[in-house]
């Protein structure tokens, strides 16, 4: 064991008898992560990585675990690893021949192979150290990032990243979240940049923060010359990178007549361009769908559209160069599009990291504004950014073969809505038949078109378990369909219910919920929260219930009035008799934005009023029972 | 039986072998009906997304070049596309087991999809450039494919072949799926020399139709003549499996045939003969390793003392024990019947359930106790059959430790520190498992581990009546302190959580304690009181109006809720819940609840208890029934009226 392990343990022994318990508030400390690439060639590079873990808790334990893919270029070439108890004693060694190895994927076909070693031991705390080596020797696209903390609840303690390459131009990097300047050694023939961290402190999870990534420091690296599957290619920009990238795109472009001449067809007699690429669009989602097939240079380049056409399936490179190529044969300009989806919304600066990465999209410049299409799927209308990638950076491959780095637009905020409407009509029996009607856009939209493709009987299930109403049945079938554009895509769902048991019966009273609809309810918020507040999107919905009651019905107590607005949104929920029908109506809004950890007293008043809403019940007096 | 009835028999037998086959006539692989090309939606289940127009499976049996017999599996399949939901029945893969005695080849694979275009079928053929191999792990390769020109409305279809030199092994052949299937038949025939019991199970039984005929095959030059067993099995216009709450592992339910392996008897080999009895099993497990490390001696024996020495009951002794092999040793999170060495584990600090079951079984039998293995397969694996005793249905097993008296027992398992005596990690909670050379029919382990609750709750009502103070103390016992430590939230839901510091764990034991504020329903002149005060911890899981599998609880269980309200200064009772008593079941489900008033305070009352875990389907009627009344009594209030 090196003396740092002995070190820590020996602090962390020392300090258990003051504390109590072995509950540090962090799962798993990080005593150290040094990785070290040496480039040797555009085509020959290595990495080692030197780690230790120690891992306080259950919660911890999958953190010092080995999982490292590998594909053909890139190879696990040396593995050790120790196990440690509390006492510092080791408990075991591991070779590379304890590493496992599978092909196993969720996709049709890929390169990856998955080594992975899971570290276990009966008492905690234990200390794994791991060193292992990857090499690449037949060309490389990327290089290792330096992203030593990458989950919450880790204690990092120190972390370095050394480059050893011929010269200093051999590579590029940027930071993020953070501006760590790299200390740097000149040798005979090589140079070694080197950056380090000190401590970092566990980030402590918390509703509406940031993602990890958005917070925790990060440096990537590129390849400033590369030589991948032949070609020569320069990863210092996405510019650069496009002298690469671009042919392997090019070299798909050909469209087989048939299709061309479907092209044309789709769009024969139709004006404008947005008319012209929505048929084209719907016409992709109709006939092809989403086969994963990624190997060798298939994971950059996608397959060629006369492939596409016969097998009717393909990948996201596939399908969106498939949509590029046809728009193309109709005369109408479009640009490949990488991006982030769900992850890494904004790039490290603009070297071409390719990690950063995962998605194809296509883009259509537009005077009006530029359209964006998720040619993977076609239910989200043309033009309209999903949450995946909304406002996330993005490569852009122009058709001159050059490549800069845009930014998504966010959603349109007064596009986020949910609208909901239902007229209840209880009998003397306090049975209910229920209408409701639906709408959800924007963001709602999204989360909701699941339902489109439930068979009736599913989407039934499904609605009555959105209800809080016990011993529900539809009525006839739901009737959900998809509608709007752009910005403005929408569901509208309706469908009628009965219930024999609306509400609570406590003998002579009936308790009803004010919003019959199972609502999760906003996480608890603490007023002393260590975390800057987030929120992602901007977001509202209105609920608006119409409860008739029988002559034999009369109202004890109806919800109180909520009234509240703050710099983070606002909430209402009013209750009123016309006649014999209680009127319910109920509103909230978020505002996108950031906000500092202080005002985390304003985000629980918002809070705790939603679930008071959400959680308040009408009571019912029965006059005949 | 004389000649003529044979004659009877005979003539049936072929009658009934031929219609059965004539449907299988009727298929023609690579000449789907236009009909079905044509089809949008599936008559007998218009929501499904796809359906199985035809499948078939064929076993028979052939001489390799080395003069070994292997077995060739031949699988066909139709599928229509109806709906965007079922694109992914145009993949499909299979898994090809090779070790250094047997392998798996597959020796044919073609696929094709039809597609109505124009009114022209148009037929689509799937290239080798669609089919991949991945290596899962040493042994076995999984090929997948995917076929291609496939859209909403097409027909896909596909065979493969494969051929082991596994020949006695054959796999289950399942006759249910997530979509419908309008026909599915299997067709197997077996030379004589493997003895081979066909098996049905699942929801919907499955008529098995035997005949024999004369085999021969050319051995070496000589021609060899023998009887060929055949079965045949179809399955017409089958539903789609469900999903339905309280069901542990509907996989279970599917209907499938299973062959047992009785003897293996080939000219010229030594006769292998394999289990027909459960005493069979114990033999072949009592002749393999298993049987010497259940012999095994204790390797821990110093330690064991250090720690049995301040113990002073059964229960005490045992749990020290376990203890002691969690501190040395962590599961790996793998169930075996065999697993690696134990004393390996002892050196790594990891090992599998059978690595730490035999070492536990060691320290127990060494400290005088009388420990039995009890196979079984984890619920989330399959099902042990009742009816065929083989050893490859079992997977794992678990300790059965014997007290001083010889009658008193405890289920043990060691993998799960948090784990106690009779309670355990869920998924070995089996309504079937068997005593290593003792029992001659599996018995239930899950009614055995019962789980307790008992909660303690007293509720003040604020002077501004929106709001209470509830104190809540209680203690999880047995299972349920298990399914806690699993991840299972039987906590009370409440707007803020039981602080950490106020919940102490142990193995067998979660115990709690914390004060809350609590908003109440409340208006000018009333307040509102839940009948239980606290939110009930369950929800009706049984609001479907009918029910296809059976209904399986956890494990049996006993929920006990004494609650106290003080009625505030001020207020009088205005309506209290009924008091209710139900059992149904056979009272296997029991609840009372009861509540009194005391001087200024109301006393609350409310017991559950289920006493077996498992109800066949015709129970539904009375489980729903039950389950709705009690949720009508935790639904129902106390009223306190300003006088």
């Amino acid at each position: 064991m090196n003396l740092p392990v002995k070190l820590y343990l020996l602090i962390f022994l020392v300090c258990l008898p003051f504390t109590g318990h072995c509950q540090p508030g962090y799962n798993a400390l990080i005593m150290e992560d040094s990785t070290y690439v040496r480039m040797r060639s555009t085509k020959e590079m290595q990495y080692s990585v030197t780690k230790s873990v120690m891992v306080m808790n259950e919660d911890g334990a999958g953190i010092a675990d080995f999982v490292l893919y590998t594909d053909p270029m890139k190879k696990l070439s040396r593995f050790k690893a120790t196990i440690s108890d509390a006492t510092g004693q080791e408990k075991k060694k591991f070779g590379i021949k304890d590493v496992s190895k599978t092909e196993i994927s969720s996709s049709i076909a890929d390169d990856n192979v998955i080594n992975y070693l899971q570290f276990k031991y009966p008492q905690y705390p234990y200390v794994v150290n791991i060193e292992y080596q990857v090499s690449y020797s037949d060309g490389y696209l990327s290089m290792p990032v330096f992203y030593p903390l990458d989950r919450a609840n880790v204690l990092l303690n120190r972390a370095s990243y050394t480059i050893e390459a011929p010269d200093s131009s051999a590579f590029v990097y940027a930071c993020k979240n953070c501006n760590i300047k790299p200390s740097v050694t000149a040798g005979s023939n090589t140079v070694r940049y080197t950056w380090r961290t000190g401590t970092v402190t566990p980030v402590k999870p918390e509703p509406y923060m940031h993602r990890m990534e958005d917070l925790a420091p990060q440096v990537w690296f590129a390849p400033r010359a590369f030589k991948a599957f032949g070609r020569q290619g320069d990863a210092s920009s996405w510019n650069s990178y496009a002298l690469w990238q671009w042919p392997l795109l090019k070299e798909r472009s050909e469209l087989p007549q048939e299709l061309r001449q479907k092209a044309i067809e789709l769009t024969s007699g139709l004006g404008s361009k947005r008319e012209k690429v929505e048929a084209i669009y719907r016409w992709l989602g109709e006939n092809t769908r989403y086969v994963s097939i990624q190997l060798g240079i298939g994971g950059f380049q996608p397959m060629a559209p006369e492939k596409v056409y016969t097998t009717r399936f393909g990948d996201c490179k596939a399908l969106s160069n498939l949509m590029r190529t046809m728009l193309e044969a109709v005369g109408i300009e479009s640009n490949y599009v990488e991006i982030g989806s769900g992850r890494n919304a904004a790039f490290a600066g603009n070297i071409a990291a390719l990690g950063q990465t995962n998605h194809v999209i296509v883009k259509v410049p537009d005077t009006d504004g530029d359209i964006w299409l998720e040619c993977t799927n076609t239910s989200f209308p043309v033009g309209y950014v999903h949450s995946g990638i909304a406002g996330h950076n993005a490569v852009v491959y122009y058709n001159d073969g050059s490549a800069a780095v845009e930014t998504l637009p966010h959603g349109n905020p007064q596009a986020n809505y949910s609208r909901v409407e239902a007229t209840v009509n209880l009998n003397r029996q306090f049975e209910a038949a229920m209408e409701v009607d639906e709408t959800y856009s924007g963001l709602s939209f999204e989360s909701h078109l699941f339902l489109l493709e439930l068979s009736a009987d599913k989407l039934s299930s499904n609605l009555l378990a959105s209800l809080s109403v016990p011993m529900a049945s539809m009525l006839g079938k739901a009737d959900f369909k998809q509608g709007g554009s752009g910005e403005f895509p929408w569901i509208k769902g309706s469908y009628k219910v009965n219930s024999s048991k609306y509400g609570t019966v406590s003998r002579t009273r009936v308790f009803i919920p004010s919003l019959p609809f199972r609502f999760s309810g906003m996480s608890e918020i603490k007023a002393d929260r260590v975390n800057e507040i987030h929120i992602a999107n901007s977001t509202g919905g209105s609920y608006s219930i119409r409860v008739n009651l029988p002559d034999n019905a009369s109202v004890e107590s109806l919800p109180k009035e909520v009234n509240l607005s703050n710099g983070l949104g606002s909430v209402a929920m009013q209750s009123k008799m016309d006649g014999n029908t209680i009127i319910i109506d109920f509103e909230w809004q978020f505002e996108r934005g950031d906000h500092p950890s202080s005002e985390a007293p304003a985000l629980k008043e918002l809070a705790d009023a939603i679930n008071t809403c959400l959680k308040s019940r009408i009571i019912l007096v029965n006059r005949s029972a | 039986m004389n000649m003529k009835r044979i004659t009877t028999i005979i003539v049936a037998l072929f009658c009934i072998m031929g219609s059965a086959y004539s449907q299988a006539g009727a298929f023609k692989f690579g000449k789907p009906e236009t009909s079905d090309v044509s089809m949008t939606v599936y008559p007998d289940d218009p929501d499904a997304p796809a359906v199985i127009l035809y499948q078939s499976t064929e076993v028979s049996f052939n001489i390799n070049a080395n003069g070994s017999f292997i077995q060739r599996r031949n699988f066909v399949r139709r599928v229509k596309i109806l709906k965007e939901d079922g694109l992914s029945w145009a993949d499909d893969n299979l898994f090809l087991y090779n070790n250094l005695d047997s392998q798996t080849y597959l020796s044919k694979l073609e696929a094709y999809s039809y597609n109505m275009r124009d009114g022209k079928m148009v037929k689509t053929k799937m290239g080798n450039d669609l089919v991949f191999r991945e290596k899962v792990d040493e042994y076995n390769t999984r090929v997948k494919w995917t076929v291609p020109d496939v859209v909403v409305g097409s027909v896909v279809e596909y065979r493969w072949i494969t051929e082991s030199t596994l020949p006695h092994i054959i796999q289950t052949t399942y006759f249910s799926y997530s979509i419908p299937a309008r026909h599915i038949e299997a067709k197997f025939e077996i030379p004589e020399y493997f003895v081979l019991a066909p098996r049905t199970s699942g929801l919907y039984p499955l008529d098995i139709q035997q005949s024999q005929s004369i085999g021969s095959i050319n051995l070496g030059g000589t021609p060899l003549s023998f009887t060929l067993h055949k079965t045949f099995v179809q399955a017409d216009n089958v539903a789609g499996t469900k999903k339905e709450p309280m069901v542990w592992n509907s996989n279970r339910f599917r209907s499938r045939l299973d062959f047992e392996l009785l003897r293996v008897d080939i000219p010229g080999s030594k006769v292998r003969m394999f289990s027909s009895s459960w005493n069979d099993v114990y033999t072949n497990l009592g002749a393999s390793e298993f049987g010497e490390r259940t012999r095994m001696g204790n390797p821990l024996k110093n330690e064991c003392e250090d720690v049995l020495k301040d113990c002073t009951t059964d229960e005490q002794r045992i749990r020290a024990l376990k203890n002691l092999l969690n501190s040395k040793v962590a599961w790996d999170g793998e169930f075996k019947l065999l697993g690696g060495m134990p004393r390996q584990a002892l050196r790594d600090g990891k090992g599998d359930s059978a690595q730490m079951n035999f070492l536990l079984m060691s320290m127990l039998k060494d400290a005088g106790y009388k420990v039995v293995p009890m196979l079984l397969t984890p619920r989330h694996m399959s099902t042990m059959s009742r009816l065929w005793p083989t050893l490859e249905q079992i997977s794992s097993f678990i300790l059965k430790v014997y007290l001083s008296d010889d009658t008193k027992y405890y289920y043990v398992d060691a993998t799960n520190p948090d784990s106690d005596l009779n309670a355990m990690p869920s998924v070995l909670l089996v309504d079937q498992a068997v005593e290593y050379r003792t029992s001659q029919e599996p018995v239930n382990i899950v009614d055995v581990c019962s789980g307790t609750t008992r909660l303690n709750v007293k509720m003040k009502i604020g002077g501004n009546s929106e709001t209470a103070v509830v104190e809540v103390s209680g203690k999880h016992g047995k299972q349920n302190a298990m399914d806690i430590a699993e991840g299972s939230s039987l906590m009370p839901s409440y707007e803020t959580e039981i602080p950490e510091e106020n919940i102490k764990k142990a193995p067998g034991e979660v115990a709690f304690s914390g004060v809350f504020e609590q908003n109440l329903d409340s208006s000018e002149d009333r307040i509102y009181v839940p009948a239980t005060i606290i939110p009930s911890p369950f929800n009706n899981p049984f609001t479907a109006e009918s029910r296809t599998y059976p209904i399986q609880f956890n494990h049996p269980d006993n929920y006990v809720l004494i609650a106290s309200v003080e009625i505030p200064e001020g207020y009088a009772i205005e309506e209290m819940p009924k008091n209710i008593r139900l059992q149904a079941c056979g009272n296997k489900l029991q609840c009372q609840f009861i509540t009194n008033r005391i001087g200024n305070a109301i006393q609350i009352s409310f017991n559950m208890k289920i006493m077996e875990s498992s109800f066949d389907m015709s129970n539904y009627g009375q489980i729903k029934e039950f389950f709705a009344h009690m949720q009508d009594m935790f639904d129902s209030m106390i009223v306190l009226k300003k006088e």
